[in-house]
């Protein structure tokens, strides 16, 4: 075997490989990049990385800023580009003949925006799953901040605010805890999926305008790029009814639906998202 | 049938460059079982992400987490102490300080040393066996090795750092992830290992200059060890070479598990947890 030094990385972690010679048919490789929600990392796809890459695609995982074992602070980031910086490194990096198909779950969805509206030409297709959709008009915070106001007192109890940044600028971080994971992010997920989460969630930025500015996404940037969105329909934080709101903010090309699964796809029902993954991207990809 | 087993409080702790996490199947496992669960991440581990490795110089510093843990324990109260791998050090040093506030110790295809040699005694034989010196100043020699065994290092790679460059930090190669620790794990617990390994360090300068672990203080506590027999980095035969040089009161083996009994069997290992409790503790 032949030796092959990595480098150290304590880099946010950024994985690509590649299948070789197992592709089904001879349908061209396709290209995901998958991006995680707020106070999570990569690691969360470690079921659907697998599946998607038996059927011979490719796909990258990242770790955005200050998430999963990303080695920076939540204060470092001062603006939404700073928290995509990772995805933004690896798009940058690929060439325009192969289009990514851009998978955002949850608070991804303000990122996988700005990352489209930078790149719209490497971008197949973005999706958007049970996530924080942004559009055009408003700032890329608008459907989070809308979220924040409709929670309750009990949901919000849960979830642990906190402040950085300056005086004139305030920032806000968020901590998920334990009873808000269990009760309305992971209530149909594996008990083990849900352990691993209470072992590696980290305090994550809120993406708030103080962070996002209000300046919005562009229509030639991110509005030039094909939408589609995956609900779930037992989701309790994002529910059904809100993602119906994100969707009808901002109509997207599809939507699709699974239906018994919580705010966690990717744990709940892993091979129907996949399933909705590999049907994308033979329509749009 | 009906027996009211004692409820434990197990610390598990985990091995070189990896974390609390890697517990995530055996954990519920314990506590469907009515025991108490506590999975740490030691310094630079897992989601510690305020320091990297090369800012921790000791074995000590690494295993502090743990050892504040077993301090702050109400005075009544003992635990069961856990140990995969490299792990198995930190275990060491808990029961050194605070031998009164352990039941029992078990050591899963882990490091352990004695009490008659240097601590790294241990370390020192891995390295001979797989013919790769895990010392900074042999790395010259490792990198242009002509015969490498399979199992052996398979691209990770070891680094100098500290101010006087003593410390040797490893990362896995995805490689030797796959064929030397999780071959028979799950496909996505060899994904999850990708996306969560860390840099890690085996401390050897450092533990062959530390003094010996006592016999008040860790060799007062009982162990058990649990033998992976398909381990291709610490081999049965290394685990079986630890415990005849120091003996333990229970030995359990797992067929077919490779270096990670907790993404590779975790019913059995969580099993074999209790039984060793019900024996010991």
């Amino acid at each position: 075997m032949r030796n092959c030094p990595q480098p150290i990385n304590e880099e946010p972690h950024n994985t690509t490989t590649t299948t070789r010679g197992r592709k089904k048919n001879r349908e061209k490789m396709k290209q995901y990049v998958l991006v995680h929600g707020g106070c999570h990392g990569a690691w969360c796809w470690y079921k659907v990385k697998p599946v998607l890459e038996a059927s011979g695609h490719r796909v990258t995982v990242v770790d955005l800023t200050a998430s999963g074992v990303n080695m920076s602070r939540v204060e470092e980031i001062q603006s939404l580009e700073d928290y995509t910086k990772p995805l933004l490194k690896v798009l940058e990096s690929f060439g325009s003949d192969d289009k990514a198909i851009l998978v955002a779950h949850s608070l991804g969805g303000p990122s996988v925006g700005l990352a489209a509206d930078m790149f719209p030409s490497k971008i197949a297709v973005a999706v958007f799953v049970t996530s924080f959709m942004p559009d055009i008009t408003n700032p890329p915070s608008y459907t989070f901040e809308k979220c924040l106001e409709s929670f309750t007192e009990e949901e919000s109890s849960n979830m642990e605010f906190g402040t950085y940044g300056t005086h004139e600028r305030p920032l806000t971080s968020v901590f998920l805890g334990t009873k808000f994971l269990a009760k309305y992010m992971y209530q149909l997920s594996p008990v083990e999926d849900f352990e691993l989460a209470k072992m590696l969630v980290r305090v994550g930025p809120a993406i708030t305008s103080n962070l996002t500015g209000t300046k919005s996404l562009t229509e030639e940037g991110y509005g030039s790029v094909a939408r589609v969105y995956v609900t779930c329909g037992e989701d309790k934080s994002l529910t059904k009814e809100f993602q119906r709101w994100i969707i009808e903010n901002f109509p997207v090309k599809e939507v699709m639906e699974i239906k018994d699964a919580d705010h966690m796809p990717m744990f709940s029902k892993p091979l129907e998202l996949c399933d909705c993954l590999f049907k994308i991207a033979n329509k749009y990809a | 049938m009906g027996e009211e087993k004692k409820q434990q409080h197990f610390v598990l702790v985990h091995g070189a460059c990896h974390g609390a996490w890697c517990w995530y199947k055996v954990k519920p496992l314990l506590e469907a079982s009515g025991h108490r669960v506590t999975a740490l991440d030691l310094a630079a581990s897992g989601i510690d992400t305020t320091r990297s490795i090369t800012e921790i110089s000791t074995c000590e510093q690494y295993s502090e987490p743990l050892i504040q843990l077993i301090a702050s324990l109400p005075s009544d109260e003992k635990v069961v102490l856990v140990g995969h791998s490299f792990g198995g050090f930190s275990l060491a040093m808990a029961m050194d300080k605070f031998p009164d506030k352990i039941s029992v110790s078990v050591f899963v295809t882990a490091f352990m040393p004695d009490t008659k040699h240097s601590p790294s005694f241990v370390v020192d034989k891995l390295s001979l066996t797989s013919k790769i010196n895990l010392n900074f100043n042999s790395m010259i020699t490792y990198k242009f090795k002509r015969e490498t065994p399979p199992e052996a290092w398979l691209g990770s790679e070891l680094k100098p750092y500290g101010s006087d460059n003593s410390g040797v930090s490893m990362s896995f190669s995805t490689e030797f992830m796959k064929h030397a620790l999780y071959q028979l794990s799950p496909v996505e617990d060899i994904e999850l290992g990708l996306l969560l390994k860390r840099p890690g360090s085996l401390f050897i300068k450092d533990l062959s200059k530390v003094e010996n672990f006592s016999d008040k203080g860790y060799g007062s506590v009982p162990r058990a060890y649990i033998v992976c027999k398909e381990d291709k980095t610490l081999t049965k035969e290394i685990q079986w070479w630890m415990i005849d040089n120091y003996p333990t009161k229970l030995v359990k083996e797992m067929e077919d598990t490779d270096h990670m009994p907790m993404f590779c069997k975790p019913q059995l290992l969580s099993d074999y947890l209790s039984e060793i409790t019900e024996k010991l503790a």
